[in-house]
């Protein structure tokens, strides 16, 4: 076989593989997350308390998504991921087919960025406005310097009506109300086409005396300095005259009719975290196992109550994973239209759920087991090279209020 | 193209190799000869579009993409010497072998067509976002004033002070005419911001958190509360330097060698 025909045969062969790949490849719209590695989600930002709504939108009406963060402490945190000291609360969905009207982080604007301190709790409020009709993925997200991006739950949000409805008005500081959706649109094109004639102009002029060959040869002859006529001077300064005199005159213009405008604006906010209410249930992490046949982790906790009324531990999230102890865990309106591919509603055994009273300390071991260790690829932990995970505990005590608990450490996989 | 080892292109004489005269060639070869410069002409934009457009979106990148970019520092300082790389190259290949003095132009129109082609198709048709978040800046009027000082001058050492100079300093204030809309001030849940703030803010993107845009940092870099003229001036001082370097990169990669051969 000659190389011709086995290079062709190869290209055949690699046209035929692709095809097949591409026909048969799933529509890729979510989940991208599930690539992180595991340990960073565990121990980085912990989300909760989340709520989408509502979850269908009309163009142009808003939903709001809602909920609380915790960022890990100093002891969890991964020492391989810069800390939060710049950071920005953000939202993913395929582009923009939501706007974003607003975003407060403890009742501050959060359209800066800002710094977040380990170990704190932060309670956030994102606005979206529908734009683009279909059903988008919709996660939180928080943006690390030097770190990237730290992405939280999503859920399916949908979009109805029509795109070609949807307008986004603001009024300005000059009293001026204006749609961002094609503001200074028509301007901006304005001065493009202004400039691409008088360049158009230039070319062609050239464009239409011999090019390349016989200029070519006189160059070569020696005589290129022939080829620059009277003309072709008179219209190169009547080029620079424009070139100069149509900035000045669009640079005055624009002043005269935009007189008031401020340079780019950045700054950063100073954000105070929730009071702090995180040592009245403390949890020393004695052992924790990941069982990989079972995709179930097993945790020895030394529970000290040093609240003032019992306390029972009714839920384990990490990752944006919830495991739920169905004897205490509470499933309000929050918990019942969390994702249901994150949310593992009997996920959680607790050896002993009888209340932990004030003062007392308990050793109980707990087990946190479902297949989204799998399917959030959160059992490749066991494979990182920082196999120490990260979470929350959540303890309800008898009067109703709840408790926040942070437990990390080492995982210890249990192959057989 | 022009060859090492003959002719000098500024009047001297061939010093060997064939030397085509200028006598007056047939009609037919004529004709042939301008039918391939038209068929060589979107083939010569097509490569300037792809090569040119490539290098601005890997070195400006997002202070060309997006209108809360374009700021007085940094947009300023790096687009018209970035830019000017290519030019320069343009000028030298085109003059000094054709005596035509719209590289510029010309480099500026291709990396205009393919900018508006990806930020249409791509940004806006494909991605969703508004054209008006997307649109290039115009290096068009610094281009234009380039090609006619080369003309005006014949001289690669005053195109290069004055020309490539121009082409910094003629930057801002031509696209001012478009982007002052940008700068008008809102006032958004208690934040004051300028419009081209709040469609960055509003129009998400998620790997473009607020404070990865480089924009307005640092001291020493106003005179009084004026910002522009001095980036536009610093930007103008290495635009000459880029020109010059690339004005020698231009004749590298025209520039034919022989190598021995070996039968």
């Amino acid at each position: 076989m000659t190389i011709t025909k086995l290079v062709n045969a190869a290209l055949a062969v690699a046209v035929l593989v692709v095809g097949v790949l591409a026909l048969s490849s799933q529509p890729v719209r979510a989940h991208g997350e599930r690539a992180q590695e595991p340990f960073l989600r565990m121990r980085s930002v912990q989300w909760y308390d989340l709520k989408w709504a509502p979850e269908t939108v009309a163009v142009n009406e808003s939903m709001k998504v809602t909920g609380k963060f915790r960022l890990s402490p100093e002891t969890h945190w991964p020492q391989t991921l810069a800390k939060p000291e710049v950071a920005f609360l953000n939202i993913s969905h395929p582009g923009p087919v939501f706007v974003r009207k607003a975003s407060f982080i403890n009742g501050v604007n959060g359209a800066n960025s800002t710094s977040f301190k380990l170990g704190r709790d932060y309670e956030f409020e994102i606005t979206l406005r529908g734009r683009e009709p279909g059903t988008w993925h919709v996660h939180t997200m928080i943006n690390v310097l030097d770190g990237g991006a730290i992405v939280g739950p999503g859920k399916w949000v949908t979009v109805t009506g029509s795109r070609a409805d949807f307008t986004n008005p603001v009024t300005t500081l000059t009293g001026e109300t204006v749609d961002l959706e094609f503001y200074g649109l028509a301007n901006n094109l304005l001065w493009h086409g202004i400039w691409l004639a008088i360049g158009a102009v230039w070319i062609v002029w050239w464009a239409m005396k011999r090019l390349f060959f016989s200029r070519h040869r006189m160059v070569a002859a020696g005589r290129g300095d022939e080829l620059i006529t009277g003309p072709d001077r008179i219209i190169s300064f009547v080029m620079l005259g424009l070139a100069v005199g149509v900035t000045i005159g669009g640079y005055v213009w624009a002043n005269a009719k935009w007189p008031i405008t401020l340079p780019l604006q950045s700054a950063r906010e100073a954000i105070v975290p929730l009071p702090d209410d995180t040592n009245k249930v403390q949890v020393v992490l004695e052992r924790a196992t990941y069982r990989v046949p079972g995709r179930s982790m097993t945790m020895n906790l030394k529970i000290t109550n040093t609240s003032n009324t019992p306390v029972r531990l009714g839920e384990f999230a990490t990752a944006t994973v919830r495991f739920i102890n169905p004897v205490v865990g509470t499933m309000d309106d929050t918990t019942a239209s969390y994702p249901e591919d994150l949310k593992a509603e009997e996920g959680l055994t607790v050896d002993n759920n009888t209340p932990i009273a004030p003062g007392e300390t308990r050793v109980v071991q707990i087990t946190a087991q479902d297949a989204a260790w799998e399917t959030e690829r959160l059992s490749s932990l066991i494979f990182d090279p920082d196999s120490r995970f990260g979470g929350l505990l959540f303890f309800y005590g008898a009067d109703g209020k709840r408790q926040i608990s942070d437990v990390g450490g080492v995982l210890v996989p249990i192959f057989i | 193209m022009a060859q090492s080892s003959t002719v000098s292109g500024r009047g001297g004489k061939a010093r060997g190799g064939p030397v085509l005269d200028t006598i007056e060639l047939p009609k037919s070869v004529k004709t042939a000869e301008r039918a391939l410069e038209i068929l060589l002409i979107p083939t010569i934009l097509f490569v300037v579009i792809g090569a040119f457009h490539l290098h601005f979106m890997l070195t400006v990148g997002d202070w060309d993409f997006w209108i809360d970019w374009k700021d007085r520092e940094w947009w300023l300082t790096l687009t018209p010497p970035l830019a000017v790389t290519f030019l320069g190259a343009l000028h030298y290949i085109l003059w000094e072998n054709f005596r035509l003095p719209f590289g510029a132009t010309f480099g500026c129109l291709a990396l205009l067509i393919g900018a508006w082609a990806e930020r249409y198709w791509g940004m806006h048709w494909w991605a969703h976002y508004p054209l008006n978040f997307v649109t290039p800046g115009i290096l068009l009027a610094g281009a234009l004033a380039m090609d006619a000082i080369l003309l005006i001058t014949r001289s690669m050492i005053l195109t290069g002070v004055f020309g490539a100079g121009l082409f910094a300093l003629l930057f801002w204030p031509a696209n001012w005419a478009w982007l002052a809309a940008f700068h008008v001030p809102v006032e958004v849940n208690g934040n004051v911001m300028t419009i081209a703030d709040l469609i960055g803010f509003e129009y998400v993107r998620t790997g473009t958190p607020e404070y990865i845009r480089i924009i307005e940092r640092g001291t020493l870099r106003t005179f009084g509360q004026w910002s522009a003229p001095v980036s536009a001036f610093f930007a103008a001082f290495v635009s000459i330097l880029i020109y010059w370097m690339w004005w020698y990169i231009g004749k590298a990669f025209c520039t034919i060698r022989y190598i021995k051969g070996r039968i």
